[in-house]
């Protein structure tokens, strides 16, 4: 029963990976453009006032999401502060009690506003920060334009207390590359798209970005797992659903000790080559198998990815 | 601690269910318009020109509705079952019953031979790699059938495609085309397409190359008439160059005998018609037609971006005593558009047709005449984006037109039409 589980959840991956590595490609593009500025980064910050002005920014001006999904404006009336990634105009967003799952959208006209979002706590202290690298590239639509996609999750119960939304000084060095609105024409309409590279688009320091809050609910089971063959309804199946954690299974008998190596290694270089359909499809196996271990190496290293 | 909230979004982005996802793409115009004279909105054309003008041009409700899904992904390998149901209306009333075209139904497979990576094979019906200028919604290479082939095999230096399609052309039962003693309805061609894509010429742009050889397929009843050509070729060079945020596309095609006519596309072009009393035909099939078009779109500032065409066709198909439809057709045209804001822009276009009859053409109808078509509109639009290509708009426009030589309507050869009309694509 549990192997077809899992097998059933396989299958509803399948169509998955090759959105990452889309996002991923896109994403290239913009890394190199971010090492050059890479200097910037890390410029001089000393973060006891930092998190002193945070702290009273968040208590001071943060905006209580009442419907749950607001527009962020960047403009020439909005306050700017020294950020760790520079220096930049910013608004905060306070987080409700609870488990939330944060979709940040930027539209990308002829310039996009690239969102850096800083998550810190009741002291201001950031406890996590999402920039360029963990955006991803969502193709224009009938119902939407190209956008710069951020999905991440916060939790109050981990000491998350408010969002930083700004961006930074590497993005505004970086451009997003989309593909040519001439191209994805002629695919629309199954005509073959003229041979033209695709247009850069310049980031800059104002501009709207949107952001929901989702209520996450932990420990409900998924619906049955289903085909999913884009990115746009994987996407937009993690946004819509509330999914969580399942338990851990348990194993018949444990692995050996070589052999749970070998996985974690296996699932660690998958990860490295930025293979996650295998690192998944890895981790799943050898947990399945009575690994206790790889889980936690799948994590990891996704997180240090 | 850092990880679990990543965790939690993985798992949420991993586990993700979504009942049959299907993907829904297609195309819809629509809208409403009237003569400035009274009664409906006319659409302007030269007589004899192979396209027309588009913008505040359209007076029919036309649509497509694709429905694909991808059926397999692993290993990169890949399936793609795609449809197309696509139809048309007049736009006079709410019920107008049609008859939906199935214009697409093919499966595409990628990445299944081993030593090929990267090359598709498919077999259906299918819009195959069409090439258009869609100022004057022109599809100048266009041999979309039913077929099958291996598309973008990877010679290096080159994509290579090759396909068999089918063409089927009637000869509306004339047994003047047909075998002499039974009138034939139909014939069935097959049309071989090989190009040569993605020829890359550095700074240079890149080149597309393509041949097209189709052949009437005769049976032991069914014969053409010995002056009808049985089979032609066309030859296709089109250059690329991406400029100004845009492109520039040159274009030559040559087309022969069984492939050769007016508006030829890299198909069969049938047999003509039967024109006026005299019951003559006015296309032999043999012979030649060519074609040069210049054409692209580009943005000359931040608010300001063009679409424009230049064209020029000459058809030369052998008289043979039945007349034919010889003619050359001259068409250039621009569509600025200036950008008020990502949602709101005023397009103007701006469209000249030129089309002059060959004595053999006179000889098959003497009704034609030369005549030269000057079509202005300006339109306010608003679309979902900053592009030229974005959409969906709707747009007001007005539209002039002035033919020469021919009365367009209402015994004038002016007329002046406006409406409203939406457009999209997804």
């Amino acid at each position: 029963m549990k192997k077809s589980m899992l097998s059933l959840a396989l299958i509803g991956l399948l169509g998955l990976p090759a959105s990452i590595v889309t996002a991923q490609t896109y994403s290239v593009a913009n890394e190199q453009a971010i090492h050059l500025g890479s200097d910037q980064a890390t410029l001089e910050y000393d973060s006891d006032i930092a998190r002193m002005a945070l702290h009273s920014v968040a208590n001071e001006r943060a905006i209580h999401l009442g419907s749950d999904q607001a527009t962020l404006v960047f403009d020439r009336d909005t306050a700017s502060m020294a950020l760790p990634l520079g220096a930049s105009r910013y608004q905060v967003v306070q987080i409700p009690q609870g488990q939330y799952q944060v979709n940040i959208r930027a539209d990308i006209y002829k310039s996009v506003f690239a969102p850096t979002v800083y998550v810190i706590d009741a002291q201001g202290q950031i406890l996590q920060t999402y920039s360029q690298q963990q955006l991803s590239l969502k193709p224009a639509t009938a119902m939407s334009p190209d956008q710069l996609q951020l999905t991440f999750v916060v939790d109050s119960q981990q000491g998350a207390q408010a969002l930083i939304i700004a961006t930074s000084a590497a993005q505004l060095l970086a451009t997003t590359e989309i593909e040519h609105p001439a191209r994805q024409l002629a695919k629309a309409r199954s005509n073959q798209p003229p041979n033209i590279p695709n247009l850069f688009i310049q980031h800059v320091a104002t501009g709207e970005v949107q952001i929901r809050l989702s209520k996450m609910e932990t420990h409900t089971q998924p619906a049955a797992p289903i085909l999913v063959t884009s990115t746009a309804t994987a996407r937009d199946a993690a946004q819509n659903h509330q999914v969580s954690l399942s338990a851990e299974p348990t194993a018949a008998k444990p692995l050996l000790a070589e052999s749970e190596a070998m996985y974690n290694q296996a699932i660690n270089k998958a990860v490295a080559n930025k293979d996650h359909e295998l690192a998944l499809k890895l981790m799943l196996e050898a947990t399945e198998h009575g690994s206790t271990s790889a889980r936690a190496t799948y994590l990891e290293a996704l997180q240090n990815l | 601690m850092k990880i679990l909230p990543l965790a939690a979004a993985v798992s949420a982005a991993l586990l993700a269910s979504q009942a049959m996802a299907v993907d829904f793409h297609g195309y819809l115009r629509s809208g409403i318009g009237a003569s400035s004279d009274g009664g409906d909105q006319i659409a302007m054309k030269a007589d004899g020109a192979g396209a027309k003008y588009r913008l505040g041009n359209e007076t029919e409700t036309y649509g497509e509705f694709k429905f694909g899904q991808e059926l397999y992904n692993e290993d990169g390998k890949r399936f793609y079952l795609d449809t197309n149901m696509a139809f048309s209306v007049d736009q006079a009333n709410d019920w107008e019953s049609t008859n939906p075209a199935f214009r697409e139904a093919v499966v595409v497979g990628e990445n299944l031979i081993e030593s090929l990576p990267g090359a598709k094979i498919w077999a259906g019906k299918r819009f195959y790699q069409r090439h258009d200028s869609h100022i004057i919604d022109f599809y100048y290479w266009n041999t979309s059938a039913p077929g099958g082939g291996i598309e973008n095999i990877d010679l290096g230096g080159a994509k290579m495609s090759l396909a068999w399609l089918r063409n089927t052309q009637d000869t509306g039962g004339n047994s003047e085309i047909g075998n002499e003693w039974t009138e034939a309805t139909s014939f069935t061609g097959n049309n071989l397409d090989l190009r040569f894509s993605d020829i890359q010429l550095g700074n240079a742009g890149s080149l597309e190359l393509g041949v097209n050889y189709a052949k009437y397929s005769e049976t032991d009843t069914n014969k053409l008439h010995s002056d009808f050509a049985q089979d032609g070729f066309m030859l296709t060079a089109e250059h690329t160059l991406p400029i100004m945020n845009g492109f520039n596309k040159f274009v030559l095609q040559y087309a022969s005998d069984a492939m050769a006519g007016n508006g030829f596309s890299g198909s069969l072009t049938g047999f003509g018609n039967q024109a006026g009393s005299t019951g003559t035909i006015s296309k032999t099939n043999s012979g030649n037609a060519w074609r040069v078009i210049n054409h692209g779109a580009i943005e000359l500032s931040s608010n300001i971006e063009m679409l424009y065409v230049g064209l020029y066709e000459k058809s030369d198909l052998d008289n043979k005593g039945f007349g034919t439809d010889n003619r050359e057709w001259f068409s250039v045209g621009v569509r600025p558009m200036y950008k008020w804001s990502n949602t709101m822009s005023t397009l103007m276009e701006v469209g000249y047709d030129d089309v002059s009859w060959d004595a053999s053409a006179r000889i098959a109808n003497p009704s034609r005449q030369d005549n030269s078509l000057t079509k202005v509109t300006l339109a306010q639009q608003w679309q979902a984006g900053p592009s030229i290509w974005s959409r969906p708009a709707l747009r007001a426009f007005v539209t002039y037109g002035n033919n020469s030589d021919i009365e367009i309507a209402n015994d004038s050869k002016d007329q002046v039409t406006f409406g409203l009309q939406m457009e999209a694509w997804w």
